[in-house]
Order: C-alpha cells, then sequence, then structure tokens
C-alpha cells in the first residue's frame, strides 16, 4: 500500500520542523551545550509544583469545565488587567492545552480555505503549518534587522490583498527577541482597522522584557484581537501544557466548540497548578518572575556583548530569552555555520532560515541555559570564528 | 526602578559582577553604578563581598560547625549590647542573633573539631558572666546556605533542542 499517497496533501506538504534535524544530531555529541532550547533552564517554582500534587492527593482527578476553572478564569482576567491593562471577562476566556492549543483553535476557527494570513518572518516555527494545516494561506510580512525585526507599517500593507483575514503579532518575537514600541502597535492597530484585519497576538514571552514593560497589542483593543498567552515561559511550566486564549465571545464560542470536541479540557492538575502561580505572584508583587528576569538579563547582555566582541553585527533583544546575532561576517550561511559549531565545537544553535527564509544570515541563540554554559559556549564560537578569519 | 535595589540583587547573586556589566543590565552608565556602589559602601549596607564555600566540598579540611542558644541576663544600662560583644568578640563565633522566643541569642561556632567546639562552650562560652545557659546542636549537612541550594545535582532533564 502507498501510504505516502493517503496522507492529506495539507499535511504532506509540510516539512517537518527545522529545528528537529538539529536534535538528532546533538543528541549523539557529547559535552553539547545547548543554546537551542526553547523553554526555561529553570524548574517550576515549588510551591506551584506543589499545588498540582496537593490537588491529586485531594483527589481531583476529573474533567474541569471545557473553558477551564472559573476560578483560573478570573485570576487571568484580573492578571491580564493588572499587568498589562488588557480586559476581558472571564466568559471571554478558554484555558487551552498549551498556548500551541489556542493558536490552532483560534487559525480552524477562523480561517475559510484560501483566507490570507499575515506572519512576520522571522517567527517561531509553527504559525505557517497551523495556518495550513487550517487550509488557510500564509503570507509572511518580511522584518530586518535595521528595522528592529518589527513589522512596519509600509511592509504590512504590501502584503495585505482581499482574501487577508488575519495579522499574527507574535511579540515579544522567537527568535528575534524584537519587542514592539507604542508607535508600532498604533500602526498595527491602524492597519487592522482599515483593512478590517483580526488580530492574533500571541504574547507567551510577555512577561521576559528587559529594560521596557511589554505593551500589548490587545490594550484598548480587544474586541479585534484574540490574545494568546500561558504559562510555560514566564511560569517555567512548559510540560504541563497550559496556555488560554482571550478574546471576543463570538471568537472564543467558535474556538470553544472545536475544543470541546476534540481536547475536553486542560488537565485538571495543571489548572490548578496554573491558579497558584497567578494569585501567588500577584500577591508577592511578581518577585519571584523579577529574578527569573534579573538571571535571564545578564546572559543576555553578555552574550550580545560577546558576539559583538567577536565581530558580528547583533541586535540587541528586548524580550524572550533568544539573541539573533548576524553571523554573515563568518562568510558562512546559517545552516553552514550552526552545522560546524555543533560538529566541531559541540555548541549547539539552530539557524536562522528554521524561522523562515529571511532568517538567512542569522542565528538563535537561546540564552535559557546557565550563565557557565554561555560563558563557555562563547569561548568555543571564538575559537570557532578564529578559524574563519 | 529601583537602582539600589537591583544593584544590590544582582550583587547578592554575584558579587564578581562588574560594574560595566551592571550598568548594562540596567540600562546605564558605569560612572552610575561606581556611585550608586561607592555610596552604598560607605553607607554601611554594602559591608564586604564575600565567597560562598560549601565547605562538604572541602573534605577533612572542612570544620566542625554548630550551632548555640544561649540564655542571657540582659544588665541595666547596658541591655544586651555588652553580654552580647562578650560573645561576638570571640573569633569562634561567626554569627551571632537576637532572638525572640525562649532563648535570647543563636550563635554559629566554627572549629577544627567538634571536640574543639565542645571545649570553647565549657571553657569559655557558659561561664561567661550572664550567661545562664547554653544549648549546643551540631551541624551535620548544609542543603541550602544563603538561597543557594549546595551540592546540586546536575542532570539534564531538558530535551536538546527544542522550538
Amino acid at each position: 500500500m502507498n501510504y505516502e499517497k493517503l496522507i492529506a496533501s495539507s499535511v504532506s506538504s509540510v516539512e517537518p520542523s527545522g529545528i528537529r534535524k538539529f536534535f538528532d544530531i546533538a543528541n549523539e555529541l557529547k559535552d553539547v551545550i545547548s543554546m537551542s532550547v526553547g523553554e526555561p533552564d529553570f524548574v517550576t517554582p515549588w510551591n506551584i509544583r506543589q499545588s498540582a500534587i496537593n490537588s491529586i492527593q485531594m483527589g481531583e482527578t476529573h474533567y474541569t469545565s471545557n473553558s477551564g476553572t472559573p476560578r483560573i478564569r478570573s485570576l487571568i482576567k484580573q492578571y491580564l488587567s493588572e499587568r498589562f491593562n488588557v480586559h476581558y471577562e472571564p466568559d471571554q476566556m478558554l484555558v487551552t492545552v498549551g498556548a500551541s492549543e489556542a493558536l490552532d483553535l483560534a487559525f480552524r476557527a477562523l480561517i475559510d480555505p484560501g483566507d490570507e494570513v499575515l506572519i512576520p518572518a522571522p517567527s517561531y516555527v509553527s504559525y505557517e503549518p497551523s495556518v495550513l494545516f487550517a487550509h488557510g494561506v500564509p503570507v509572511p510580512i518580511v522584518t530586518r534587522e535595521e528595522d528592529d525585526f518589527v513589522i512596519r507599517k509600509e511592509n504590512i500593507e504590501k502584503t495585505i490583498t482581499e482574501k487577508t483575514k488575519i495579522i499574527v503579532v507574535p511579540y515579544p518575537n522567537n527568535p528575534t527577541g524584537a519587542i514592539l514600541s507604542e508607535e508600532d502597535i498604533i500602526d498595527i492597530q491602524e492597519i487592522a482597522l482599515k483593512y478590517d484585519l483580526i488580530v492574533i497576538a500571541d504574547e507567551i514571552y510577555a512577561e521576559l522584557t528587559y529594560g521596557r514593560r511589554h505593551r500589548s497589542v490587545a490594550e484598548g483593543f480587544e474586541d479585534r484581537t484574540i490574545l494568546i498567552n500561558g504559562f510555560s515561559k514566564a511560569f517555567a511550566m512548559t510540560g504541563w501544557r497550559l496556555g488560554y486564549a482571550a478574546g471576543p465571545k463570538p471568537f472564543i464560542n467558535a474556538m470553544l466548540k472545536i475544543h470541546q470536541y476534540t481536547m475536553l479540557c486542560a488537565p485538571i492538575m495543571s489548572q490548578r497548578a496554573g491558579e497558584e502561580a497567578l494569585s501567588n505572584e500577584m500577591n508577592k508583587d511578581y518577585s519571584q518572575i523579577a529574578e527569573m528576569l534579573r538571571s535571564y538579563n545578564k546572559r543576555r547582555v553578555f552574550l550580545v556583548d560577546s558576539f559583538r566582541r567577536l565581530g558580528y553585527s547583533c541586535y540587541e533583544p528586548r524580550g524572550a530569552f533568544y539573541v539573533f546575532p548576524n553571523i554573515t561576517a563568518s562568510g558562512l550561511t546559517s545552516e553552514e555555520f550552526c552545522k560546524r559549531l555543533l560538529l566541531e565545537y559541540h555548541v549547539a544553535c539552530v539557524p536562522g532560515t528554521a524561522f523562515g527564509k529571511n532568517g538567512e544570515g542569522f542565528i538563535r541563540c537561546s540564552y535559557a541555559t546557565s550563565y557557565e554554559n554561555i560563558q563557555e559556549a562563547v569561548r568555543r564560537i571564538e575559537r570557532f570564528t578564529g578559524t574563519l578569519k | 526602578m529601583d537602582i539600589r535595589k537591583e544593584i544590590l540583587a544582582i550583587l547578592k547573586d554575584d558579587a564578581l559582577t562588574t560594574h560595566a556589566m551592571i550598568a548594562r543590565m540596567l540600562d546605564t552608565d558605569e560612572k552610575t553604578v561606581d556611585e550608586e556602589i561607592g555610596a552604598m559602601e560607605k553607607e554601611g549596607i554594602i559591608v564586604k563581598y564575600e565567597a560562598l564555600i560549601n565547605s562538604e566540598a572541602l573534605g577533612d579540611d572542612a570544620p566542625a560547625e554548630a550551632m548555640i542558644e544561649i540564655k542571657v541576663e540582659p544588665k541595666l544600662n547596658f541591655g544586651y549590647e555588652d553580654i552580647a560583644r562578650r560573645i561576638y568578640e570571640f573569633p569562634e563565633v561567626k554569627s551571632l542573633y537576637l532572638m525572640s522566643g525562649r532563648y535570647d541569642f543563636s550563635i554559629r561556632v566554627e572549629a577544627k573539631t567538634m571536640k574543639e567546639i565542645s571545649k570553647f562552650v565549657w571553657e569559655k562560652l557558659a561561664i561567661l558572666e550572664g550567661v545562664k545557659s547554653t544549648e549546643t546542636t551540631f551541624l551535620m549537612r548544609k542543603y541550602k546556605e544563603n538561597g543557594t541550594v549546595l551540592n546540586k545535582g546536575n542532570e539534564q532533564k531538558r530535551l536538546v533542542v527544542s522550538p
């Protein structure tokens, strides 16, 4: 039987993630310093883990309401409003299995075949495939180093057609670490109004900004925005698979319809842990997050300064936990650079091309690893760079 | 941003962080950091910079340590100050705190051996004028010091590569 032929073309036409290619090589080598990890190196704070253990001990092993527990939704409402001045009611929210599910639901709920979705490039690897799985047409909006990797008004407008329906706004950005300024946000909101676009704001890195507070594109724009966030990055909870979407009620209801027939609900123990994460941080004035940020910030500064010292141009990221240096000075392509760095010096980074064609010339280095590891990685990159000149 | 609070948090985590690095982290210039740290040193907010040592890793060279609870009789006009001074002047005494509760002082004592600590208690501490009683508990193992977990297992549980 020709199995391949039987697989739906919307699936078979999508390439597997470029990041995974490196996973297999890196896994085989010893003493690899990995700067290709997209999750915090911190373990979930103990109070959060303890609350999940308590929940299990109490016998909370059942389904919750499809939308999520009333408590977590009311905490999310309070959190979004006091932290980001974004206002959604609990009945405009849906708790999901990771922000990834929320994203998938948003695309599936809104896209009709052929609808165009604008996606900044380079960006997180999932947007384009998720749009394709939903039979939409992903359209990249090119962002450039000299524009601070922000989508500029004129570049957005160039990509708009009568089929454009959605614009994805993923800031703080993976892989560039770019964030939006107030002016950028106003520009995006104006364009969304002018061309009647729905904004899908993936703000999973909202808590991880340095020297600037995160501004949400949903602020004052709630009625046009589906805001997606989760617990993975802010609370070091990647493995718990807990995220949420907040948006206009009709959109959330449509997403809920898919969610209730496919996922039913997010795991109850994860939701209980999420309740603890939010209520504890709100009571303690976000001090646990602040401590995590300090640690990330030092690594960020060290990495940026190191790449510049080695002769690479390096945009100063203000968000997430990635540095996205321009490695064209090496004379290598992104893929060659990463492959040789991994095979010869055992440092794993991800080529910028894994995040879109215009990621060529860049590599993504995650600083979600210890300062000592980063210092050693820089020493190795320095030796590697020395052989190239 | 309270710049002093931020500087202190950075130094508490790693006192070797350079002023230039602190300036970069806080989006300010090195001169400001120099000045703030200099002022905090002068004001006695920053007392000194010391290394956190995991004595267990020293093996046989590790000193013996004990916590001692002390009940004292504070003196008229001098309160606790006088007796506190006469205790902390001993070099064996590494820290001394006045506590609320059923005793007055809690001290941490360090010496080469447990025997030496015992001798210190009966020869020097217990006989001090004003000391009513002592209760010595020997420290067996340190798990966490000043917010830092010692002897941490270093296993990497994450995937090497993830999106």
